[in-house]
């Protein structure tokens, strides 16, 4: 068997193509709304003062108007699911990124206790045995 | 030898080909559904640039949360609020534009394109005079950063390590814009393109793409706006 | 037969019966190309050019390093010709060399296409690459960078122009230039990955692809999610050295540390991408030299994605010893370990293929035999620098130039030769000398173990990396390695000449002059300006000898079996030149 042969069909070795949806006007203008509605309630979340609450709820009501347009403007509920596997791939590497860099540098001056160290627990700092000092410098010791 | 007697390059269905499909495709949905994910392609790359950016904010604003929130508050909520909205309000028509141009309506593709425009000017317009005030009031980047203090706005005491919240929020938002302004270039030539009547039910990949483009500079807006604005 | 044909949206008018580089002649034609073919020769052009700029620093270097003390140069110039080794060979050479060179010469082809998904855009990143190298080149005449290639902060972002103290020199225009190119780098990504899903021939599914390709995807993962965090980096760098930013600057504020993670995150995946096309290469020529199909196909298209996927989790492994948190330390160590696996997965895949398949030495093999053995040497090194104490005493020395040199140089530039022996009749119709090809890498493989095995010696006790001057222990062993050197340069002018020779005078090629039964060898030898014939559908996998016919295989291949006379078509000799 040779490895080319004659053209037979039209048929190409590739993927289905995806086929242009086209969406009703009203679901653009629903979206809208909804977005503007989230930005609403963000922008009003942002006159209380709830703590650790505030960046969660922030993020998450920015997540919400992600998914929407991601999903709506930018057809992938209707798309072929590659392209939503290369958002989530790219996000996924963003989330590794931010993930062991704050593992970095959200733990700096932790110090193993095995090895002799004494730990500050309000801090994160290692104490300095013979003294009993905090050890110096350090990224964000101090404002 | 086994290979295939000559044949012409006729498209896919053996129709004569459309001037617009390119000599390498073989169908247009091929070419059509190549552009969309060669676009998508591009933002992944982008959210990975923006993104970068989004890792060294986390990273201050971990190390200190006090000076985030007291400088956030010099920026002006209702000026930022009023951005998102043109902002969102532009995705929406750059994604009816698309619509329309799907359907081959060319007028009203052309009102989609221009109001998705004059909305990214009106964007960029409310951004210079936001970074006027900054200026004004000594709220630069780094070792510029000194503030006067009958521009600031009440609220917390400015730390006096505040310039690397604006540094972060110059180069954050000044990236931002950089990329709202080649927006507006391309959308410029995609609508020139649709009064000359480029564009047609079976082929309008460009303003397809273009519009992702733009919801992608939407949707980093939509996180910027929160993180300097809101918290 | 086909009419010449005019296809709209080129500016080529085809001829199928012609081949590439006769159709359209002229400088316009080449410049304004969009036959990936010609793209991809204008790169390889421009690569060549970079690896004899970035071997000449080599050459400087290793001399200095010949005696103690000042040999040539003053250490100011040292640290400026090894930072500029390190830039140029790395950012204008290996980064580009495979994937945009040889990958844009081949791939199509083994994809049966005409061409790449974007051809402009293939266009346009080509000259954002020359727009980025002038940047380079303007940095060097105004003295180049002495931050070595890494560009660590402060002190390459503290400007004693704007008030800092960290280096004068030509920073800022350097870290342009790696941006710039940057994004060359990940619009070939973008091109690769959409012509791979998008631009196959019928019948060439997923499982007939090429390994080479399935490399080739893989890298362009790599090149289009870690670019743009280099290309943030730099730019950051540049505002913070512009403008004091204090976001890298402890002085400002900044963390240092912060940088090396920005760096790092970009640079550890590069080295895959430096690597993981070269393995591809290797696949595909252990599979033509040893006349049978990949030992566990799947497996090593597999290890390309996952080494490709694994290389975004380790990049901490650089940074043990710059002041990271413990915690961090001991994650990243594991999971170096973890990226060690792929690349075994490949190694044991290709020695199983080697066994019991009809070997043929040819120049190609042996250069990818060479691969198999040097990467092995410098995988399982860099395993020694994955574990965390080992690290603590051999970060910065010489046993990680080695290391790397190993992977980097033994691995992709091997790969690389190979990858351009092999395809070398294909893109240029020429065949070279054989006996010089053998000799070349005679001298590049001694020359190559000569330089840098005693720096495994040298770094383990204690010489350190980027020093100028050393103390007199390490003397005789910089002299060995000083020595090779040359050894290794006079290899590398060999095979110039050899090439350069063969595009005067070689023979003309035969369709298949090695006998493989990838999808490349069916097309002319020079191929036609899109590729193929007629639009092929494809009827078997690229490693099917089982499945090819004689014809497909041996017309103008020398099989040492056959006697010169009952070849068919009459071709004569082998491929000594006339």
């Amino acid at each position: 068997m040779s490895a080319i042969a004659e053209p037979k069909s039209e048929s190409s070795g590739n993927e289905p193509e995806a086929v242009a949806h086209v969406a009703s006007p009203l679901i653009y203008v629903a979206v809208f709304l909804g977005l503007l509605l989230l930005t609403a309630g963000t922008v009003a979340q942002s006159y209380v003062d709830l703590g650790k609450l505030n960046l969660l709820l922030v993020m998450g009501i920015a997540t919400l108007k992600a998914l929407l347009i991601l999903g709506f403007f930018m057809h992938l509920k209707w798309d072929t699911k590659f392209h939503a596997i290369v958002v989530v791939t790219a996000l996924f590497f963003l989330g590794v990124f931010y993930t062991y860099t704050h593992a970095d540098t959200g733990r700096r001056g932790e110090f193993d206790p095995d090895q002799g160290g004494v730990l500050d627990p309000d801090h994160a700092v290692r104490i300095l045995p013979k003294t009993g000092e905090p050890a110096p410098g350090g990224f964000g010791a101090s404002e | 030898m086994s290979t295939a007697t000559a044949t012409e390059h006729a498209s896919g269905d053996g129709r004569a080909r459309p001037k617009w499909l390119l000599h390498h495709f073989d169908t247009p949905a091929q070419q059509f559904g190549t552009a969309r994910l060669g676009m998508w392609l591009f933002l992944a790359q982008e959210v990975l640039f923006f993104g970068a950016l989004f890792v060294i904010y986390s990273v201050f604003r971990a190390s200190y949360p006090e000076m985030f929130k007291a400088a956030s508050q010099q920026l002006d909520k209702i000026m930022g609020t009023t951005n998102t909205v043109v902002l969102i309000f532009s995705s929406l028509t750059a994604a009816l534009a698309v619509n329309a141009a799907q359907k081959g309506k060319r007028h009203a593709t052309s009102l989609y394109l221009l109001v998705t425009i004059a909305c990214a000017c009106v964007f960029l317009a409310i951004k210079f005079f936001e970074y006027q005030h900054k200026f004004d009031a000594g709220l630069l980047p780094g070792p510029a950063f000194k503030p006067i203090d009958e521009h600031l706005v009440k609220g917390l005491d400015l730390k006096s390590n505040s310039g690397s919240f604006f540094a972060l929020y110059f180069m954050m938002t000044g990236l931002h814009a950089l990329h709202v302004v080649v927006g507006i270039v391309v959308f410029i030539w995609i609508l020139i393109r649709n009064l000359r009547g480029n564009f047609s039910k079976e082929y309008f990949t460009a303003v397809d793409i273009t519009a992702l483009y733009w919801h992608f500079v939407d949707l980093v807006w939509i996180f910027l706006f929160p993180l300097f604005y809101l918290i | 037969m086909a009419a010449i044909t005019t296809a709209p949206g080129t500016y080529d008018e085809v001829d199928p019966n012609t081949s590439y580089l006769e159709n359209n002649k002229g400088l316009m034609g080449w410049l304004f190309t969009l036959d990936h073919k010609r793209i991809g020769v204008m790169y390889l052009i421009s690569v060549l050019m970079a690896f004899a700029l970035g071997g000449i620093f080599a050459l400087l270097l290793r001399a200095e390093l010949f005696t103690k003390g000042q040999t040539l140069i003053d250490a100011e110039t040292y640290n400026r010709a090894f930072s500029l080794h390190g830039v140029v060979m790395i950012f204008l050479f290996l980064i580009p060399a495979i994937p945009a060179a040889l990958g844009n010469i081949i791939l199509p082809i083994q994809l049966g296409a005409k061409d790449v998904a974007f051809p402009k855009l293939n266009l346009l990143s080509l000259y954002i690459y020359v727009f980025g190298a002038c940047f380079a080149v303007y940095s060097m005449i105004h003295g180049g960078v002495d931050t070595g290639w890494t560009f660590y902060t402060p002190y390459s972002s503290s400007d004693p122009a704007h008030g800092g103290v960290g280096t004068s020199s030509s920073v800022i225009p350097m870290t342009l230039s790696v941006l710039i190119m940057g994004f060359s780098s990940v619009l070939t990504g973008v091109n690769f990955i959409a012509t791979i899903h998008k631009m196959r021939a019928p019948g060439l599914t997923w499982r007939r692809l090429s390994l080479f390709a399935w490399s080739l995807y893989a890298t362009a993962i790599i090149q289009i999610l870690a670019t743009p965090v280099l290309a943030i980096t730099f730019l950051l760098l540049t505002m913070e050295r512009f403008l004091g930013l204090g976001i890298f600057d402890p002085r400002l504020g900044g963390d240092p540390v912060l940088y090396q993670h920005f760096f790092w995150f970009y640079s550890h995946p590069a080295v895959y991408i430096m690597i993981v096309p070269g393995m591809g290469i290797v696949s595909d020529l252990i599979a033509t030299f040893s006349r049978r199909e990949p030992f566990g196909y799947m497996a090593i298209a597999m290890s390309s994605i996952a080494l490709a996927l694994l290389g975004f989790l380790v990049w901490g492994h650089h940074l043990f010893v710059a002041g990271m948190s413990e915690y961090a330390t001991m994650v990243f160590s594991a999971l170096t370990f973890l990226v060690a696996i792929p690349s075994g997965v490949k190694v044991f895949n290709w020695i199983a293929t080697l066994y019991k398949g009809s070997i043929s030495l040819q120049s190609p093999m042996l250069w990818a035999l060479s691969f198999i053995f040097l990467f092995t040497i410098g995988g399982l090194t860099g395993l020694f620098l994955g574990m965390l104490a080992v690290d603590v005493h051999l970060h910065d020395t010489y046993f990680v130039v080695a290391h790397f040199h190993y992977v980097m140089v033994g691995g992709t530039v091997m790969g690389f030769l190979g990858g351009l022996h092999y395809w070398w009749p294909k893109f240029t119709g020429k065949l070279y000398n054989e006996s010089w090809a053998i000799a070349g890498w005679l001298f590049v493989f001694l020359g190559f173990n000569v330089t840098f095995l005693v720096q495994f010696v040298l770094g383990s006790r204690g010489m350190p990396r980027r020093s100028y001057d050393y103390l007199p222990q390490y003397e005789f062993l910089h002299q060995i390695s000083t020595v090779g050197s040359w050894i290794l340069g006079f290899g590398f002018l060999l095979l110039g000449a050899m090439f350069v020779r063969s595009l005067l005078n070689g023979r003309p090629a035969p369709r298949n002059p090695w006998g493989s039964a990838a999808l490349e060898w069916m097309t002319p030898t020079p191929p036609p300006p899109y590729n193929f014939v007629s639009d092929p559908v494809i009827t078997r996998g690229q490693y099917d000898y089982h499945l090819a016919t004689d014809d497909e295989l041996y017309e103008g291949f020398d099989d040492p079996l056959l006697s010169h006379k009952s070849r068919k078509g009459g071709v004569d000799e082998g491929k000594e030149d006339a």
